[in-house]
């Protein structure tokens, strides 16, 4: 024996001489191991004597080599706190070390210094300076390492995460039913006394860690590794320190709804599996009672069956040992209903205030959760699931994937409690909930450090993962003793809550408010991805529940800029149409339902915008904007379309638009297409000129739709009937319609205006022609000439063939010819007569009118028996209107060819017509007409002319008269004539005294040809002749001289008595006044 | 050494994992199935091979070998010799236990270590414990989590689902071989194992499921 201390001195010199200079830190450190085992447990005593040499070798280069030195002096430490003094110092200097690993050694190492520590400090009858100096180094030591959480290492933060954990063991109490190990120093241990190391502040300290703890646990960007640790510490504290069961079992609950974003699928997979162990150890320790019924819901989700969760529960006794200690001085409540409960509860918290423990237990989680239990009605849910729908990621989150188990008891009262709890840590998360502010309000009442931390939100995904918990839920199979008892708590702070309500609601009104003005005035700058849908989304939901005049101020705000507002606008307005209808769930779960019916309707916000809209100064912009408003708001009222008419004096560009507005909507929005028609009819009877010339064409557009051609007809017709009263009426007289002022009487404007829409559909829809017709009659004269010089256009579009028109003719109205005529005129200007026309025409003058102006247009179409029946008539005519009916009978103005009368037809009708019926002066005038075409009577013409009256039995009064004048016109016809003339001789010429006046008047002209002729009369006649033209005798007489004898003897005696004088004419005829027959004008030559 | 690293064809190569050896030395595995006979036994066998410091243990309440019905399996205490098994199932029958290979299997592990271990029962401390099922994880972790931690050592705990089958086994042994090497490879494990897992998982195609406990 006393040889072997030598040895063991000995041998540890000569370990430490080898390991100073052994090049491999392999052997080194195998051969520093071997000092420290000699000099800690073989031989305590030589620690004191050695521990700086191997000490020393914490400067070595090998990060290995001094991760043992701090390994030894934890040993050394643990063996003799008489070290500790010397040691600490050193450890201070190696928790700076550069290698992580050598950090982390020394993180592991302190954990159990600091426990050495306090409890040297704590078994110390006295505090020595040096103590002090120790527990202020570990002190040091500590706070360096409460930073190292975050820390860029995963591994040290790893092991300050366990080292937040050995701090919150040792600075606080046990309870009765913690799990530790035995013997373990903690707090319990610590005197109150001690000065050093108040016991009270360090518990406060634990706490303050556990805060931290919890925080880091729901940080986002926490690494798989370092959030299961921190799930392990937290079930372990929760498990040695009952007293925060609740905090650790409410922030895995949260964790549960909002796994940090950045896991993988499979570490996604191995957190909730650590989750689900974490629970069932929290489940199996005997305080986690109150909470059962929050972690067998995590563990449902998790995918645990009911029978596995019933596996994992402490035993029956143990429980019931648990709630016995809970209940004390508590009557028993097993199986009443839930509000009387609930309300004995309330009395009871009245009647003496919950322990501080109770309070915790409470959390915002369970708060948040009792006040959505109440809001989960099926239409809600039914709502808040189509809401987020929207929100629902393009692919399957791994989480979702992972967590999926299908939903078996949907919509029992567990489920209800369940997706409560689920949405709840949501809303705790992310900050909001009435959980949150009552947890506030009570944290700044009782003024300890707050634990909000542990609600750090993770936001970011978290709406993604609002929605997969929706779904995830599964059925909760709770014993119902259980679940009662988890009420009981709960139903303590249900007075708090009361209290706190009512402010909510106002500073929520006024948050909204807030939020709305904010997020109106930046919703214009650009946001990323979705942000800007969901602003519009959330701005939606606000603008529906604020009053009317923050919707009058709305409504200007959002038409400054038009253009851009107008998706807002736009889901505005849906949400307030929905909201009318009652479509919009959302808005009932947010309560503005019933409030609407004090409020602003959809209509009235509509029509408020419209007006607005109009009143603006007119702009592209502006139209383009109302257009959009009319097309697509989901419904317009029928009198805000009629309020389109005051873009009528906002200048054409305008009134096109609205136009085009007007058309748009009839097209598409069948219901509205009335008063949309309505009014773009209104805007054809505008003032200006380009305005209906923009206006018509549209309409009758429409109307190639027969419905929409009934709802024009009848306005125009509307229109039309204005024009029988004495005045424009007042409804065209508007400032919109460009008439400010209303005349006294018609003028040619406001007639057009009446007139033109009817005339643009008449050729469309020809039964309105009726209507016309009707007007016509009865209107003033001005309308009366309006209507007939406009008629043309429309009348030529009908054609003849028009089966109305026909029917308008055979049944004129009275007072209505002048109407008919026109019509009848413009049809057969350039064509000839139909048939069915000219039968209509006939039956009309025939029957009631008598004009036979009437048939003028259609004298072509007669027969040539009628014409000539009517011809005297129409002789008696303006000399133009005969003109343009012997026009229209030689076929000049039109070549169609087929006239019933030939010219010479004619020109022969003329000579026969009888006296009684037209004196002969018009006839005159008549054939003078004709004689003045001299391209249509040609001496051809003319000369047929005179052979057909030549076959009349009795010759026309007329005949020598235009025989004269064809002489006249064409002398060539001269032998042609003096045939005539003989032949009349033959016909005993001068008993007809007209005629024979005219034939010795044509001797005269015809000169030495008629002498022939003359000669052939019988004597008497040819006295006569000589007594009314005696120059004629003397030439006669000398020609006779120059006549041969042969040709002499064939002139009869008696003649030639006459002819030299010798009988003077004392015949009995009277010679006739010279006036009576006038002669026609010599000719020029 | 070198050597006998590249004659296993192992794809982990020797150029970026070499110099570390002695690294891969240091660190501590243990390799975990059901009965530690198959699985455990395989990987066992090929990372001791390669120069890992490898353990293996089982996890379930007794060993059992398939029997010559699927209801009636052969039992047998932790504990039990591999030696003994061997006799016994040579004693039952020969020809079956030959057949379905179960006496190669034996003959294998005898040659490794005297018997199999149970995980449960023993207190040595790894730096990675790999299982061979969910099951075996569960109990593990069940196992970990059940001591109350006293150094704060972490130890990580992976798993890796491999069927229980000789030829399964045998892919599964290549695969922990491969984790094996990734995880020694490194300089910081504790910082980098999650980037090294998803690579593996990547590489392999498998899911692995992780966590971290402390002894």
């Amino acid at each position: 024996m006393s040889e072997q201390e030598p040895t063991v001195r000995e041998r540890v010199v000569e370990l430490l001489n080898t390991a100073a200079f052994l090049p491999s830190e392999k052997e080194k450190i195998a051969t520093l191991a071997k000092v420290q085992e000699l000099i800690i447990h073989l031989d305590p005593q030589l620690l004191d004597s050695f521990f700086e040499d191997v000490a020393a070798f914490q400067k070595d280069r090998n990060s290995d080599v001094r991760k043992f030195v701090v390994g030894f002096i934890e040993e050394a430490c643990k063996k003799d706190v008489a070290m500790l003094p010397r040691l600490v110092p050193n450890m201070q200097l190696l928790v700076l070390d550069e290698a992580v690993s050598v950090v982390k050694r020394v993180v592991q190492a302190v954990v159990q210094l600091h426990r050495a520590t306090l409890a040297w400090l704590a078994a110390a009858r006295t505090t020595t300076p040096e103590m002090e100096q120790v527990w202020h180094i570990i002190t040091t030591m500590k706070n360096t390492i409460l930073t190292m959480i975050d820390h860029d290492n995963d591994g040290v933060r790893t092991q300050a995460i366990k080292f937040l954990e050995a701090m919150v063991l040792l600075q606080t109490y046990t309870e009765p039913d913690s799990v530790t190990r035995e013997g373990e120093f903690n707090l319990d241990h610590v005197p109150l006394t001690l000065k050093v190391a108040r016991p009270r502040k360090l518990e406060e300290e634990a706490r303050m860690v556990l805060g931290k703890l919890l925080a880091f646990q729901g940080s986002i960007h926490i690494s798989s590794v370092n959030l299961m640790t921190c799930m392990s510490s937290l079930t372990i504290i929760a498990r040695a320190r009952p007293q925060f069961l609740g905090k650790v079992v409410n922030a895995l609950e949260i964790l549960h709804a909002n796994l940090p974003p950045t896991l993988t699928k499979s570490q996604v997979n191995s957190v909730r599996k650590h989750l689900k162990i974490q629970m069932i150890n929290l489940l199996k320790h005997p305080a986690s009672y109150d909470y059962h019924y929050n972690i067998t819901t995590v563990l449902t989700d998790l995918g645990m069956s009911s029978s596995e969760i019933n596996k994992a529960m402490p035993s029956k006794d143990s429980m019931k040992r648990w709630i016995r200690k809970d209940k004390v001085g508590e009557e028993p409540i097993e199986s009443a209903p839930k509000k009387p409960r609930i309300e004995k509860e309330e009395k009871k918290g009245k009647a003496e205030e919950p322990p501080a423990a109770v309070v915790e237990k409470t959390s915002a989680l369970d708060i948040t959760q009792r006040w959505l239990v109440e809001k989960l009605t099926p239409e809600n849910v039914a709502n808040l699931v189509l809401v987020s729908m929207i929100n629902l990621p393009d692919e399957m989150p791994p989480l979702f994937s992972a967590g999926y188990s299908p939903i078996t008891a949907a919509g029992t009262q567990a489920q209800i409690q369940h997706v409560a709890r689920l949405l709840s840590s949501q809303l705790t998360a992310g900050g909001v909930g009435p959980g949150v502010e009552q947890v506030k309000d009570d944290e700044m009442k009782a003024g300890y450090d707050s634990d909000d931390e542990s609600n750090i939100s993770r936001l970011v995904g978290g709406r993604v993962q609002e929605e997969s918990i929706l779904v995830q839920s599964g059925p909760v199979l709770v014993p119902a003793g259980l679940a009662v008892r988890g009420a009981r708590h709960k139903a303590k702070t249900m007075k708090l809550e009361e209290v706190t309500k009512p402010m909510n609601a106002t500073a929520s009104a006024k948050m909204q408010q807030l939020l709305l003005q904010r997020l109106l005035k930046n919703h214009k700058t650009p946001l990323l991805g979705s942000g800007a849908k969901d602003c519009v989304r959330i701005l939606t939901v606000l603008m529906g529940s604020i009053s009317p005049n923050e919707c009058e101020e709305l409504e200007d705000f959002l038409l400054e800029d038009m253009t851009s507002n107008c998706d807002l606008l736009f889901s505005w307005l849906f949400s307030e149409y929905a909201t009318d209808h009652d479509f919009s769930q959302v808005n009932r779960f947010l309560g503005n339902a019933g409030k609407k019916d004090k409020e602003k309707q959809y209509s009235d916000i509509m029509s408020s915008i419209m007006m607005k809209a109009l009143a603006k100064e007119a702009s592209k912009e502006r139209d383009e904007f109302l257009s959009r408003l009319f097309l697509e708001a989901p419904h317009v009222p029928e009198n805000l379309i009629s309020s389109l008419v005051r873009c009528g004096s906002q200048g054409s560009d305008s009134v096109l638009a609205a136009a085009n507005t007007l058309k748009d909507i009839t097209r598409w929005r069948p219901p509205a297409s009335r008063p949309a028609l309505e009014v773009l009819a209104i805007l054809a009877t505008h003032e200006q000129e380009t305005v209906r010339d923009q206006v018509i064409p549209i309409l009758v557009e429409l109307c190639e739709q027969e419905t929409y051609m009934e709802i024009v007809s009848e306005s125009a017709t509307k229109f039309l009937k204005y024009l029988l009263l004495e005045a424009p009426p007042e409804a065209l007289c508007t400032h919109d319609l460009g008439r400010p002022i209303q005349p006294e009487e018609w003028t040619e404007a406001s007639v057009k205006a009446c007139l033109y829409l009817h005339l643009a559909l008449l050729p469309l829809n020809q039964s309105m022609i009726h209507d016309l017709a009707q007007v016509y009659v009865k209107t003033v004269n001005e309308a009366k000439r309006s209507i007939l010089r406009l008629l043309e256009g429309p009348i030529r579009h009908m054609g003849m063939e028009s089966p109305q028109l026909l029917k308008l003719v055979e049944t004129c109205p009275k007072g209505g010819e002048t109407l008919i005529t026109r019509i009848i005129h413009i049809l057969t200007e350039k064509a000839p007569p139909s048939e069915a026309l000219v039968c209509r025409v006939r039956e009309l003058y025939n029957r009631r009118v008598s004009d036979v102006r009437f048939l003028i247009p259609v004298l072509t179409g007669l027969s040539k028996k009628e014409v000539i029946a009517v011809l005297p008539k129409l002789i008696k005519l303006n000399p133009h209107v005969v003109k343009e009916v012997f026009n229209r009978l030689w076929g000049v103005t039109l070549d169609t060819g087929a006239s019933p009368l030939t010219p010479v037809d004619l020109l022969v009708a003329l000579h026969l017509i009888d006296n009684d019926k037209c004196d002969v002066k018009t006839v005159i005038k008549a054939t003078g007409l004709c004689f003045g075409e001299r391209n249509i009577y040609t001496a051809e013409v003319l000369a047929f002319v005179l052979q057909q009256l030549m076959e009349q039995p009795s010759l026309p009064t007329l005949f020598m008269r235009t025989v004269i004048q064809t002489l006249t016109h064409y002398p060539k016809l001269l032998g042609f004539i003096m045939n005539v003339l003989q032949r009349l001789i033959s016909r005993q010429v001068w008993k007809q005294r007209k005629v024979w006046e005219g034939f010795i008047k044509c001797c005269q002209r015809a000169g030495a040809q008629s002498f022939t002729v003359l000669l052939q009369l019988p004597p008497p006649q040819l006295a006569d002749v000589f007594s009314v033209a005696p120059d004629l005798r003397s030439r006669l007489l000398s020609h006779i001289a120059t006549l041969t004898e042969n040709q002499r003897a064939h002139i009869p005696p008696s003649l030639m008595d006459v002819i030299e004088g010798r009988v003077t004419a004392e015949l009995s005829h009277p010679v006739p006044h010279p006036s009576e027959v006038p002669l026609p004008p010599a000719p020029e030559s | 050494m070198k050597n006998c690293w590249e004659a296993t064809g192992c794809e982990v190569s020797t150029e970026r994992h070499g110099r570390r050896f002695t690294k891969m030395a240091e660190l501590s595995f243990a390799v975990i199935c059901s009965s530690n006979m198959n699985r455990s036994m395989e990987a066992h066998a090929f990372l001791s091979k390669k120069g890992f410091n490898v353990r293996s243990f089982g996890t379930g309440d007794k060993v059992k070998l398939p029997g010559p019905a699927p209801d009636k399996p052969n039992c047998y205490e932790f504990g039990t010799s591999y030696d003994d098994i061997y006799n016994d199932l040579l004693k039952k029958d020969k020809t079956l236990y030959t057949q379905n290979g179960l006496l190669h299997m034996l003959d294998r592990n005898r040659r490794i270590k005297p018997d199999p271990e149970r995980f449960q029962i023993s207190k040595d401390k790894f730096d990675i414990i790999i299982t061979c099922e969910e099951r075996v994880y569960d109990q593990v972790l069940e196992c970990l989590e059940a001591r109350i931690p006293e150094e704060n050592t972490p130890v990580h705990v992976i798993n890796i689902d491999i069927q229980d089958n000789h030829e399964e086994a045998t892919i599964g042994a290549f695969m922990i071989c491969e984790l094996a090497a990734l995880l020694s490879g490194t300089e910081d494990l504790d910082n980098d194992i999650d980037e090294l897992l998803h690579e593996f998982e990547t590489k392999c195609q498998r899911n692995v499921l992780h966590c971290v406990q402390f002894y």
